[in-house]
């Protein structure tokens, strides 16, 4: 919250005409460390914590004030943990989900925001406030319908509720590509339409090559939101060999008891997929969009 | 009628001697590449919203079969002073934790965006509470705000405040959820950083040759650059945060004496606790009214306030 | 724009039309396949069908998880009973949360499971009659001259209704004392006794305790001598041991208006409230940290709070003091009551294979079914054989006085029975009562904000 303050005062710090340009660098340097550090260790207490807890013993665990290093450490509880539900079977089904859902999605999200930022058509705008439409109700409400209709088709107990839809677009991430590709210089197209392109060409040679970034973002999203996908996997996935490890997760959680260092070992496997993927997919989001030739 | 004139005020030509194959040519290509989601609306979406919009003049129990009341439930809404409170609570919620989450989110964006060593690390840790799961998430605050025992209060014991009872305060509860929200805060700046990283360089170092410095360059350059994911996560947030649910689900069930209830919780436990179906679908519509106001308005003041780069030879 | 415009009004028709379809088709899926033996009370429905063995059948039962054990002891109940009925195969469908979300829906598609276990808190057992929810089991009962004598009977009655049997009773549950042994030890306190007819443990000698175990260093108390538990039948229970009452019931027992007015009442709600804010011997509920104040126990803050028997796997994890569970404190009534319940094996109306389901709910409420759940913990069986046997009272795992859970069961005061309960105890009991633990109003007015609408809603349900 003060990080905004902060970023307002460094200007005025570099404004100082003691300091060369050099030790103004390092100052600004040092100070957006401290900045980030104190935000990372808001940010990481609770992963700290997890994995703490995760070496614990059940009882070690309400222990005050709270150990952070446990003694001794149970590192038996990750074994414990993975046999206690059938996590291989879990992770493999998660993983088919979502990587089915990321083939979808990025497919058809491209297409849908292209047809969005870049093509004059009827109806247009028309739809794309109806699109937003779409995530303003809450999902509460549509649950039961949706039920019955996914039961008419014979899906339930499938992953087929689950990734189908996927193939469909869907709202906050064509919004989000659309916002992308807006931004892209229109002048791209024009030249490519000179030289003979169709649509579809504009969209494959001009759009998606300059758009890495965003679609690395989007396989970040759905990867992060279908490996945790939670309602629909509950209603949806009946035989527990159907389950995904956002339900088998769960489990380790009673309305009584909880086996809290057994949730916390599952919930930290369960997240190392994610955070790895995230760590290496940065290049890619990260690289910016490169403007060559459209520079004025 | 109303909704097209605010969202289609731009051109609308008169139409004469109405040629259908050439119109249908010009917009094919629009429609094919729309197509996915166009279908999976008709499809997916449609029916049960449409059903969700039946429902609300319905009287439901989810059990017994389904009877037409009119406008009942909608009446029933404004005697129910629980309606009203909910209400509040959650706008309440969306103007605090919508401006402090756009702001706090491109602040740190634009330190992640700096050139420093150890970028990698930050923006992962950054990332990484939008990894953990929400229940896990919602246990591991509560636990944070625990007045005695809880991280925050022995924190600020340190420089000597005597914290508030957090979770447990009457007062205290709501804006413990938004300091809650602006820890996941994360994910946000990632789409902020994403932008950044698309602002020309070039652009930078021509207005540092043209003197601007720190604040300028931040107003002239970044800022209306940004608009377009600006515009993105302003909309995005609104919607989101009229329905938020789960951290008041888990955490506090709404309490204490109902600080916390929520729309979407206030529904939820129409819908599924008390088996008001009809009662419950009534007031989802109605939330979805009052978020499509706030959409329309944003959306039709983009385009006083949004700059697409990608537009500004075509169209200005 | 006029191309526009007629275009709209077809869209028009198009959605009211889909409007029409999807509305009726909900209530088509909706209403519940009428079963003649779930409908009609008395009469031979379908005795003439051969045993359910003989029938081969699919039967599916959903259940909610209370920690990985259950799941396995559930699957494992599954395949065992298939070894015996090979033509009849259990598909266990576990719920690992929001159960009640995933079994409204259900019900609601028209896919009732063919056995679920079935909370009588969330859906009171009138609605359940009302709306023919389930498979009506007396007749299939009576004709395997089925015994029922093992069960608590108060815990067979929360599943009969007008002459119908609904379920067969899975647990029972009630509020018992939890209390620190190291801490009483320490304050040279004798432990309180466990014996539900013991007189001399009175809410005087109660808060004398609790003032003996609380300790204050430099204005701060480090020890409370109790933890209030907000939930409505821990704080009932109080309510019950005055003597008090939460409802009145007419002759059918069921529930007309809300009592808490009553001076029993008021008086017990009072001490709740006195404990926290004027003998300041049990925290706040802005001091207390959560996860339901276990927490609080387990690391020694509080010597006495209440809880029910199925969260003794939670306190079984508790290695750095001995622990124990005694009697609830009596007023002014003349016999003990504590607030409880439990839930039962249903099946729902709508099952294919009613034979085969009755078979199965008999399997799983038999005592080995059981006492497979008690060695996994977290369950309070409902047979008095499990009960009082030595795997429920097993004398290696605290408490030495589990015996108390078991007599406990006798003296549990059945929830108001009433449609509209579930709404009642969330939507205003809960709220209102956030007002009594914070101190800011007196309980006569917490009682008095709520009564009014609870009495209107009781009396139309």
């Amino acid at each position: 919250m003060t990080t905004m303050n902060k970023v307002s005062s460094k200007p005025v710090k570099i404004n100082v005409p003691l300091l060369t340009t050099t030790q103004r660098r390092l100052l600004r340097q040092l100070i957006i460390h401290l900045v980030l550090l104190s935000g990372v260790f808001f940010m990481l207490i609770p992963l700290i914590w997890s994995i703490s807890s995760s070496l614990k013993s059940a009882g070690d665990v309400y222990a005050l004030p709270p150990k952070w290093i446990p003694n001794p450490i149970h590192w038996e509880n990750y074994a414990e943990a993975v046999t206690a539900i059938p996590f291989w079977r879990y992770l493999w089904n998660t993983t088919f989900i979502t990587l089915v859902s990321i083939v979808g999605k990025v497919f058809s999200v491209t297409l849908v925001a292209f047809a969005f930022a870049r093509l004059e058509w009827w109806g247009r705008d028309f739809f794309f406030v109806v699109m937003l439409a779409t995530m303003m109700l809450p999902p509460h409400v549509t649950l039961i319908p949706q039920f019955i209709l996914f039961k008419y088709l014979g899906w339930i107990d499938t992953f087929l509720p689950l990734i189908v839809p996927q193939f469909f677009g869907g709202p906050y991430l064509t919004f989000l590509a659309r916002q992308f590709f807006m931004t892209l210089p229109r002048d791209l197209d024009d030249a490519a339409r000179i030289d003979g392109c169709s649509n579809f060409g504009v969209f494959w040679r001009v759009i998606l090559p300059m758009s890495k970034p965003v679609i690395a973002m989007i396989v970040v999203i759905v990867f992060n939101n279908q490996w945790n996908e939670f309602l629909n996997a509950l209603i949806y996935l009946q035989n527990s060999k159907n389950f995904t490890l956002a339900l088998g997760l769960r489990m380790f959680q009673g309305e009584a008891a909880a086996s809290w260092h057994l949730l916390m070992a599952a919930s930290i496997l369960t997240m190392l997929p994610v955070l790895v993927l995230f760590f290496s997919a940065q290049k890619y989001f990260m690289q910016g969009i490169v403007f060559t030739g459209v520079k004025q | 009628m109303a909704i097209r004139s605010l969202i289609l005020p731009r051109k609308v030509k008169p139409i004469r001697n109405f040629d259908f194959s050439r119109w249908v040519r010009k917009n094919k290509d629009g429609w094919l590449f729309a197509s996915p989601w166009i279908i999976g609306f008709f499809v997916w979406t449609l029916g049960p919203m449409l059903a969700s919009l039946g429902l609300a003049f319905t009287d439901w129990d989810l059990i017994s079969p389904i009877q037409f009341v009119g406008l009942k439930n909608f009446q029933m809404m404004f005697k129910d002073p629980l309606v009203g409170q909910s209400l509040k609570v959650t706008i309440i919620y969306a103007l605090t934790s919508v401006p402090l989450n756009l702001a706090v989110g491109l602040g740190i964006a634009m330190l992640l965006n700096a050139r420093i060593i150890g970028l990698r690390f930050y923006r992962t840790a950054f990332y990484l509470p939008s990894v953990l799961s929400g229940v896990a998430v919602a246990l591991l605050w509560r636990w944070l705000f625990s007045p005695e025992f809880g991280l925050i209060n022995q924190g600020l014991s340190l420089i000597g405040i005597q914290g508030p009872s957090w979770l447990g305060d009457q007062n205290w509860a709501l804006p413990s959820l938004v300091v809650m929200s602006v820890w996941g805060v994360g994910a946000g700046a990632i789409i902020y950083l994403a932008g950044l990283q698309g602002i020309p360089t070039e652009l930078y170092e021509a207005a540092e040759v043209d003197g601007a410095r720190g604040w300028q360059r931040f107003f002239s350059i970044t800022l209306p650059l940004m608009t377009p994911v600006l515009f993105f996560q302003l909309v995005v947030g609104v919607i989101n945060a009229l329905q938020v649910f789960t951290q008041a689900y888990i955490m506090t069930g709404g309490g204490p004496n109902r600080a916390t209830l929520f729309v979407i919780l206030y529904l939820y436990q129409n819908a599924f606790q008390y088996q008001r179906m009809g009662f419950a679908s009534a007031l989802a519509w109605v939330l979805f009214i009052l978020i499509m106001v706030l959409t329309l308005l944003i959306y039709r003041s983009s385009s006083s306030w949004v700059y697409y780069e990608g537009e500004s030879k075509s169209k200005r | 724009m006029k191309d526009q415009r007629k275009l709209s009004r077809r869209d028009f028709l198009k959605v009211g039309a889909a409007v029409a379809v999807s509305i009726s088709g909900l209530a088509a899926c909706a209403s519940p396949t009428p079963v003649p033996t779930a409908s009609k009370p008395s009469g031979a429905a379908e005795p003439t069908k051969p045993p359910a063995a003989a029938e081969p059948a699919k039967i599916t039962f959903v259940c909610d998880t209370i920690n990985t054990g259950h799941v396995k002891v559930r699957d494992n109940w599954a395949k065992k009973f298939t070894e015996k009925f090979p033509n009849i195969t259990v598909e266990h469908q576990p719920v690992p949360q929001d159960y009640n979300t995933k079994i409204q829906t259900l019900f609601a598609a028209g896919t009732p499971p063919d056995i679920y276990r079935y909370l009588q808190e969330v859906v009171p057992i009138i609605t359940v009659v009302a709306k023919k929810m389930h498979l009506q089991l007396d007749q299939l009962a009576a004709a395997d001259k089925y015994d029922t004598s093992d069960f608590r009977k108060d815990a067979l009655n929360l599943y009969l209704w007008e002459g119908g049997l609904y379920a067969l009773p899975r647990d029972y549950g009630n509020q018992n004392l939890f209390i620190n042994l190291d801490l009483f030890q320490k304050a040279g306190i004798a432990q309180p006794p466990v014996d539900w007819e013991e007189k001399t443990w009175t809410f005087e000698k109660f808060l004398e305790v609790a003032k003996a175990l609380t300790i204050k260093k430099d204005n701060k108390t480090e020890q409370w001598g109790f933890l209030v538990n907000r939930g409505w039948r821990p704080w009932a229970s109080w309510v019950y041991n005055n003597g008090g009452t939460v409802v009145k019931k007419d002759a059918k027992g069921v529930a007309t208006s809300i009592s808490l007015d009553e001076p029993a009442a008021i008086e017990a709600l009072q001490f709740l409230q006195d404990l926290m804010h004027k003998h300041a011997v049990a925290p706040r509920p802005d001091m207390e940290s959560e996860l339901g104040g276990f927490d609080l126990f387990a690391t020694g803050k509080v010597g006495m709070m209440i809880n029910n028997p199925s969260a003794v796997n939670q306190y079984r994890t508790i290695t750095a003091f001995k622990w124990d569970v005694a009697t609830l404190p009596i007023g002014k009534a003349t016999r003990r009551g504590t607030g409880g319940g439990g839930s039962g094996w249903a099946a729902g109306a709508g099952t294919k294979s009613p034979k085969a389901t009755w078979e199965f709910i008999k399997y799983i409420s038999s005592a080995e079914a059981e006492i497979e759940e008690v060695e996994i913990g977290a369950t309070t069986p409902a047979r008095t054989s499990v009960a009082t046997g030595p795997k429920f009272l097993d004398p290696s795992k605290p408490p030495a006085n589990a015996k108390g859970f078991a007599q406990a069961q006798e003296y549990v005061v059945r929830d108001p029975v009433s449609v509209k309960w579930p709404e009642i105890s969330s939507r205003l009991l809960t709220p209102n009562m956030d007002t009594l633990w914070n101190g800011s109003k007196s309980p006569a007015d917490v009682v008095k904000a709520f009564k009014a609408e609870a009495d209107a809603l009781l009396a139309a349900g």
